[in-house]
Formats: structure tokens, C-alpha cells, sequence
């Protein structure tokens, strides 16, 4: 056999390496810290366990959604029935643990196959049904907000003192609120990110017939975010009963928006198989926050939804300009005189 | 006599009646290439996901080895070991390469778990092993297109295929990868890999290939041993008929040269066009030709406003030019037939009427409202003079046939009165009738003073309807040929940088 004579190829290590595609998230951490920054300049309780103990736990509900929701997005869906299922799993997890026979574990349990349930539904209806995610979520958020006002018509229900301890206490000077996010991460999407499943999100988001011709299970994969996105919402709910100690089918509605928009400014593409749980978590701290600073300084709750909408489309501004100067860049770059754009042999 | 790997046999498969591939007979052979020829249409991308298990329903038999092999799906085909190059790259944007490289496969000791080090550690040795050097670490998407073409053919060869079918592997590659799949291909070859090249570029076919197989609107036409045939006869088995009976008659030269210019540019810049100078005469055709995406596209764009032009001058008729918008190229006199006519020439859903009327719009106004009496006359006289098959005027266009749906989108523009036309590859996907029909009318249309400027992925299109053909290399015009300078072998020997020399070598 001929050795082969070129070298297709080229370009060396890029200097950024894997924080060239980072962009985005960095742009919202640093959105994150200047915010707390300001924080603590208005805040009377700075630095105080209370204050971190406050913040981690009204932010940790809408971390949990959009993680669903990012799961969803990265493949190329969105899910309408974040917010509604979190409102069916906080009136079950009230109800049942109020006074049954369930033991607290068990409700927990149930919870948390709900929202799988939930998920897979969602997810069944869209890969084998082959209906668009936005129109059978609409259809499901329907269907899971009836289930919830089924359940428990108006708010009520409660939730043990001992449950709600377990999210709203502190370890020391960490929040409970930590560990229970940690957790998550470290023993539920670390995993799966890193198995053929998480693999298989990127791949199809990015280019799904392409994923079926390398023999990705496309349909496995797919159906995989949606039960993960399921679980996901129902450990908000469960966080979101905890803390309020109460059931109320009306609660998760807000979820669904804000889910959405903490996925769009953690970086995650519209358009599928860009993004992850970074930048959802980032975005998610940054709506969380944005609302209390404007707490601080006494502004009308009505205008917090004004600010907000407004820091999702700046932060979407920066994001586009920056990857459209990049791109402009990147065209720039003229192909070598031997005229082989990029693959130079050697 | 070598036994066949995988035999195909009989194998048709159709489209809501309509049959893109008939009867189809071949063998793939170890250590053997088999070419797959003929033009765009005639069925081989259809045939290559029959063989790769992108396509499940389909008529007769195929056999591996003997014995009936029949794959559920891309991933039981290469479980089998026979693996597809795709002609659309299978690769997956947002990851790095070296997770590309293992895509859907399992590799041994891996469990459930994507291991990247183990991947980069194996996609090391597999550019090792055949010669190429790349940043592995670096996404897809930040490849050229190139680079991502080299990606796809290892990832296939990631497999250890024992069959590897290549569905126009070198459509984005340079002459020097070009050479090193070459001799890839012959090192496969040499350890007793059954190869499949589909290629629209006959010089590597006549070096590379053992075996030829011509096929014509889905039809075997001959299988023959390259070691019998000259290119000449190839190109004469895939056309299947004398050019003459297809394409209009050209005029005169000099009577074109009497014509005043429609379009000159000079030094032209814009995206994807570097620095090039062209004239168009009145009732010129005028073909843009190349490998896929070295201008051709990116020309026509910056003419027709989409990609502004950035330097240099446009006139059209002799006066000087804006090209700042499509609008603005419209007022101009500049018409564009896109090549996408599915999304980007005409609107499905609307009427034959609606769509030819839709970019005059604003000329049939009467007090702000549509004066439907003369939209009616013009449609009713472009319909006539394109002889469009239709049930009515009324009829939605996504009723028609292809050839149909493109004289609608060929009547919008002749609608608009232009003085230059631009169109975009348009005949693909169009069958040989309709397509007779097509170059019929871009000559009549010429015919009337309009210039026309085409760019064409079909050599023998080139060829046969074209006065003066420019071939584009990397944004630039390399080559001009005129009257019966314009030969297939003229036009792809420019193209891939060879001058002069004839590609039966």
C-alpha cells in the first residue's frame, strides 16, 4: 500500500480550547456576579447565612425547571408543561402527606414517577406520535393543570414541619438548599450527561438525521430527555411544597415563562444541541435575583416582570452580537494560497 | 471468478408510484471499486441508503456473502459491516470531533459511558493510521467544510468496514485530499475492501474504479469493465441520447457579440466572490461551472442583492447599478430563479396566478388595490408562452410537477421584465422531459434580449445550452471557454485545476 502523501488537516490547538464555545455562559456568570455585587451593597443582610439561605431557596425551584427545560430545548423541542406539572406534583406531594397512610418517602417516591410519567407522555406523543413538542405540551399542560385543580381545588394541604426543615436548614453555614442542588447534579446529570444518552442529546439537537445515520437510537435518546425533563419538574414541585409548606395548583404557571427564559440565558440554542445545566442553573440565579435586588430598591412588583423581560433580551443582544462578530471573524480568515480552506496537507 | 460481497438484486423502490430505481442488478466485489455513474436524478443516493439501511421499504434482494442480508437501519448495516459515506454530511454540529469519530458505536470496556479520553486516545490512532492531522478536540462546526468531509470519511472508516460506500466523497475536497482519498481508497482496495464510489467527476472514476455501473432516470443502462470503455463512452451511456435532440439551438457568435452588455462587472468583491470581472451580453447564456461552492452560488447572491456586493463596479444596460437589496436589484432589471424553488421561489400553498403575480405586485396597483383584469391577462399570457401544464390558473402550485412548479417561478421573473435573469442550478430534480422543455424556454427567453446568467451543477447542461461558459475556483473565474471550446472534459479539467490535460490520461 501507498503511504498516503497529504495530510488532510490542520490548525493547531486553539488557545481558548473548551472555553471557546463558552461564551454565552460566562457572559451570564458574569451578569450573575455583578448582581451580587450590587446585592450586597443594598442588602442590610449581607453576608449572613440568612441571605444566601433566601436566595438559594426561592432560586432552587426555577433551577430545577429549567434544567427540565434545557433538556427539552437541547433537543430541539420546548416544553409548555413545565410550570402545570410542577403545580400537579406540589398539590400531591400536600395532599398526601397532610393525612394518609403515605409514608413521607413514598410520597416522595410517587412524586417523582409522576413527573416521569409526565415526561414520558410528553415524549411519546412527540418521537413516536410525531407531533411538534409545542403543540403536545400545550395539550399536556392542560391536562396536568386540570389534574392539579382535580386534585386540590384551592390551595391547602400541608407539609410536615420535618420535610420542610430538610430543604430550608443549614449544615453550618451552608444551606441545605446546596447540597440538595450538588446532589442532584453530581448523581443524577452528571451521569447521564455522560453516558450515551447525554451524548446522544448533543448529537440529535444538532443534526438528528445525521445522529440516525452514525446509528444513534434517536428515538431512545429523545425520549430519554423528556423523562429526565419529567423528573426534573416534579423535584421542583417537591422543592416548591417544601418551602411553602402548602399545596396550590396555581403556583408552577410562572414556571413555564421563566424556565424558558433561564434556558435561553444560560446559552442553550433554540435551535437545539447548544447549551447545558451551567448555564441554565446561571440563568435561573440571575431572573432569581434581578427580583430581589429590585426588592431592595423598592420597586413595584409589577415592574419586576418589565426588568426581566427586558435582562432576557440584553443578555440574548450580547450573545448574538458577540457570536455575529465572531462569525465575521471567522470569514474573514482567507484561505491559504494554496488555495485548501483549513485542511492543509502537510 | 472473485465471489461478490454483497450482491444487489433486482432492487427497485418508488415514491408514491412514482419508481426512481428499477430493476437494479450489480455486485460488489473484495478488493474491487464499483463506480456508480449517471446524472443528478438517476437514482444512486437512493440506492446507497437502500445498501446502508436508510431506506427499509424497497423491492427485490440484496445478499452478503450469500446469504439474504436486509438492514433495519444504519446502525444494522454497520453492525454488518458495510458503512456509507453520506452525500449530506452525517456529522453532528455541536460536538467535538472525537466524539463524531464514535458516534453511535459501542466500543469495548466503554459500559454506558461516553469516556472522552478513551475516544481522543482512539481517534489519535485512527488519524494515525491513515495519515491525517487534525485538532480532534475542536467542534464540527468549526471545521471546514473540507476538514468535515475528511471527518466523514474516517468516522465510516472507524468501522472497519468490509463494504464502504462513497456517495461523492470529494464534492468539497481539494486536489491534495483529493489525491490522499485517492490512494486511500486503492490502500482499502489493497486489503480486500468491496468499495462503491458514486463521483461526478469522471477522471477519478477512470483511475479508481474496476467496474462501472451507468445508471439513467433509475434504469441500469450497462455495468462494463473500466479496462473496456473510454470516458467518452461513459459520458455517451449516461447521457443516452445526442445532446441535440435535448437542448435548443445556439446562435450565431457573431450575432451575440452585436448585443450591448447587460451586466458588467469589474473587480467585483463580495462574499464568497473574490475580485472577478464578467460581461453579459444581450440574449447571452451565459454558465458559471465549478465544483460545488467555489462562487457559482455566491456570484448570483451579490448580483441579486442578498449578499451585497462589497467592491469593484456592476452596470446593468450600461448604467451603473445599487445591489443593496433584492428590491433594489428588482428596480434594477436583475431577476433570480433561486435553486431551493421549494422555499425560497415560490409559495407552495398559493395559486399558479398569485405566485406569477406576487413580484409585480406594486405595477398592477389602482388606487392601492389589485387590478385583478390585468393580473389575469399576465397570467394568462405566461402560462401560454410556458407552456405550464396546469388544471387552471387557480390550481396550488404544490399540485404540479416539478418541471411545472419551475416555469411558474420562471414566469414571476419574465413577469418583472428583466434585463438580466440569474438562475440557480435550475433544473435539479427536474425530469429529462421537463427539462428539454426548460432550455427551450431560457433560449426563448434570451431570445427576447435578456441576458442570462446560469449556474449549473450539470456538466452536459453546461455544455449543451451555454454560449460561453466562466469557471469558478475559490471565488474567482479561472477559465473562460466559448462555442466549441465549451467540452465536458474542458469544463471539469478547469475546474479541478488541470489544464490541458485529458482525463483518460
Amino acid at each position: 500500500m501507498d503511504k498516503p502523501k497529504a495530510r488532510p488537516g490542520g490548525g493547531g490547538r486553539r488557545p481558548l480550547g473548551a472555553l471557546a464555545h463558552s461564551m454565552p455562559v460566562l457572559i451570564i456568570y458574569a451578569v450573575l456576579l455583578v448582581m451580587l455585587v450590587v446585592l450586597a451593597f443594598v442588602s442590610p443582610r449581607f453576608p449572613s447565612l440568612a441571605l444566601t439561605n433566601s436566595l438559594m431557596l426561592s432560586a432552587l425551584p426555577l433551577v430545577f425547571a429549567a434544567l427540565a427545560q434545557t433538556l427539552v430545548v437541547l433537543v430541539k423541542g420546548i416544553d409548555i408543561s413545565v410550570g402545570p406539572l410542577i403545580s400537579l406534583v406540589m398539590v400531591v406531594a400536600a395532599a398526601l402527606m397532610h393525612d394518609s397512610g403515605w409514608s413521607i418517602a413514598g410520597v416522595v417516591a410517587l412524586c417523582l414517577l409522576i413527573g416521569m410519567a409526565a415526561g414520558a407522555l410528553n415524549g411519546a406523543l412527540v418521537v413516536y406520535a410525531r407531533l411538534q413538542s409545542i403543540i403536545v405540551t400545550l395539550a399536556t399542560s392542560l391536562i396536568f393543570g386540570g389534574l392539579a385543580l382535580f386534585v386540590m381545588p384551592q390551595p391547602g394541604g400541608s407539609i410536615p414541619g420535618s420535610v420542610a426543615a430538610f430543604v430550608t436548614g443549614n449544615v453550618g453555614v451552608i444551606p441545605n438548599t446546596v447540597f440538595i442542588l450538588a446532589g442532584c447534579l453530581l448523581f443524577l446529570w452528571l451521569p447521564v450527561r455522560k453516558s450515551r444518552f447525554g451524548q446522544g442529546w448533543y448529537a440529535v439537537g444538532g443534526n438528528e438525521t445525521g445522529a440516525f445515520y452514525s446509528g444513534v437510537a434517536v428515538s431512545r435518546v429523545k425520549m430519554s430527555a423528556f423523562i429526565f425533563a419529567g423528573l426534573f419538574s416534579a423535584l421542583a414541585g417537591l422543592v416548591l411544597a417544601a418551602q411553602t409548606m402548602t399545596g396550590d395548583p396555581a403556583m408552577g404557571a410562572p414556571y413555564t415563562l421563566n424556565s424558558i427564559a433561564s434556558t435561553v440565558l444560560g446559552g442553550t440554542s433554540l435551535a437545539g444541541g447548544i447549551g447545558g445545566a451551567i448555564g441554565a442553573m446561571g440563568g435561573a440565579f440571575v431572573l432569581t435575583i434581578v427580583v430581589d435586588i429590585l426588592f431592595f430598591f423598592r420597586v413595584s412588583s409589577y415592574y419586576q416582570y418589565v426588568f426581566s423581560g427586558a435582562i432576557v433580551i440584553i443578555a440574548l443582544a450580547i450573545v448574538t452580537t458577540t457570536e455575529f462578530l465572531k462569525s465575521r471573524r471567522a470569514k474573514a480568515v482567507p484561505a491559504d494560497d494554496q488555495g485548501h480552506p483549513g485542511g492543509v496537507p502537510k | 471468478m472473485i465471489d461478490s460481497l454483497l450482491r444487489v438484486a433486482d432492487v427497485g423502490k418508488a415514491y408514491v408510484g412514482n419508481p426512481v430505481l428499477q430493476h437494479i442488478d450489480l455486485e460488489l466485489k473484495p478488493g474491487r471499486a464499483h463506480a456508480l455513474v449517471g446524472e443528478n436524478g438517476a437514482g444512486k443516493s437512493t440506492l446507497v441508503k437502500i445498501l446502508s439501511g436508510g431506506i427499509r421499504h424497497y423491492e427485490g434482494r440484496l445478499e452478503l456473502e450469500g446469504r439474504p442480508y436486509r438492514p433495519t437501519s444504519p446502525a444494522d448495516a454497520q453492525a454488518k459491516g458495510i458503512v456509507a459515506v453520506q452525500q449530506e454530511l452525517s456529522l453532528s454540529p455541536f460536538l467535538p470531533v472525537y466524539q463524531n469519530l464514535w458516534l453511535g458505536k459501542r466500543l469495548p470496556g466503554s459500559g454506558a459511558f461516553v469516556l472522552n479520553r478513551d475516544l481522543a486516545r482512539r481517534s489519535d490512532e485512527l488519524l494515525e493510521r491513515y495519515g491525517v492531522s487534525m485538532d480532534t478536540s475542536r467542534w464540527v462546526s468549526d471545521l471546514s467544510l473540507e476538514e468535515q468531509q475528511v471527518v466523514e470519511i474516517l468516522k465510516a472508516l472507524a468501522f472497519d468496514p468490509r463494504v464502504i460506500i462513497f456517495d461523492e466523497p470529494t464534492s468539497s475536497l481539494g486536489a491534495a485530499n483529493t489525491r490522499w482519498l485517492l490512494d486511500l481508497m486503492a490502500g482499502l482496495k489493497a486489503r480486500g475492501c468491496a468499495l462503491m464510489v458514486i463521483s461526478h467527476r469522471l477522471p477519478e472514476i477512470m483511475e479508481l474504479a474496476d467496474d462501472i455501473t451507468v445508471l439513467k432516470d433509475g434504469v441500469k443502462v450497462a455495468t462494463v469493465e473500466r479496462r473496456a470503455v473510454s470516458s467518452a463512452d461513459v459520458v455517451r451511456m449516461m447521457v443516452g441520447r445526442d445532446l441535440e435532440d435535448i437542448f435548443p439551438p445556439k446562435p450565431s457568435r457573431a450575432s451575440l457579440d452585436a448585443g450591448a452588455a447587460v451586466l458588467e462587472a469589474e473587480h467585483l468583491r463580495a462574499d464568497g466572490v473574490a475580485d472577478l470581472s464578467l460581461r453579459v451580453r444581450r440574449g447571452e447564456v451565459v454558465g458559471l461551472a465549478g465544483l460545488e461552492g467555489q462562487g457559482q452560488h455566491a456570484l448570483l447572491l451579490a448580483l441579486f442583492g442578498v449578499n451585497p456586493p462589497l467592491g469593484g463596479s456592476v452596470a446593468i444596460a450600461g448604467a451603473a447599478a445599487k445591489l443593496h437589496s433584492p428590491s433594489q436589484a428588482i428596480r434594477e432589471g436583475v431577476g433570480l430563479v433561486p435553486v431551493d424553488r421549494r422555499t425560497e421561489g415560490i409559495v407552495l400553498p398559493l395559486s399558479i396566478s398569485e405566485n406569477i403575480a406576487l413580484a409585480t405586485l406594486e405595477r398592477r396597483q389602482r388606487f392601492g388595490c389589485m387590478d385583478r383584469a390585468r393580473e389575469q391577462a399576465l397570467v394568462d399570457a405566461t402560462m401560454a408562452e410556458l407552456a405550464i401544464h396546469a388544471p387552471g390558473t387557480q390550481a396550488a402550485v404544490e399540485t404540479l410537477s416539478g418541471g411545472n412548479q419551475q416555469k411558474v417561478v420562471l414566469g414571476k421573473w419574465l413577469a418583472t421584465q428583466p434585463k438580466l435573469l440569474l438562475l440557480d442550478d435550475p433544473t435539479r430534480g427536474v425530469d429529462i422531459g421537463a427539462r428539454s422543455d426548460i432550455y427551450h424556454q431560457i433560449r426563448g427567453i434570451a431570445a427576447t434580449g435578456v441576458g442570462i446568467l446560469i449556474n449549473s451543477t450539470d456538466t452536459i447542461e453546461l455544455v449543451g445550452l451555454c454560449d460561453r461558459v466562466l469557471v469558478m475556483f475559490e471565488g474567482r473565474i479561472v477559465s473562460e471557454l466559448a462555442g466549441a471550446g465549451i467540452t465536458e472534459e474542458a469544463i471539469i479539467g478547469a475546474a479541478v485545476g488541470v489544464k490541458g490535460e485529458h482525463p483518460d490520461g
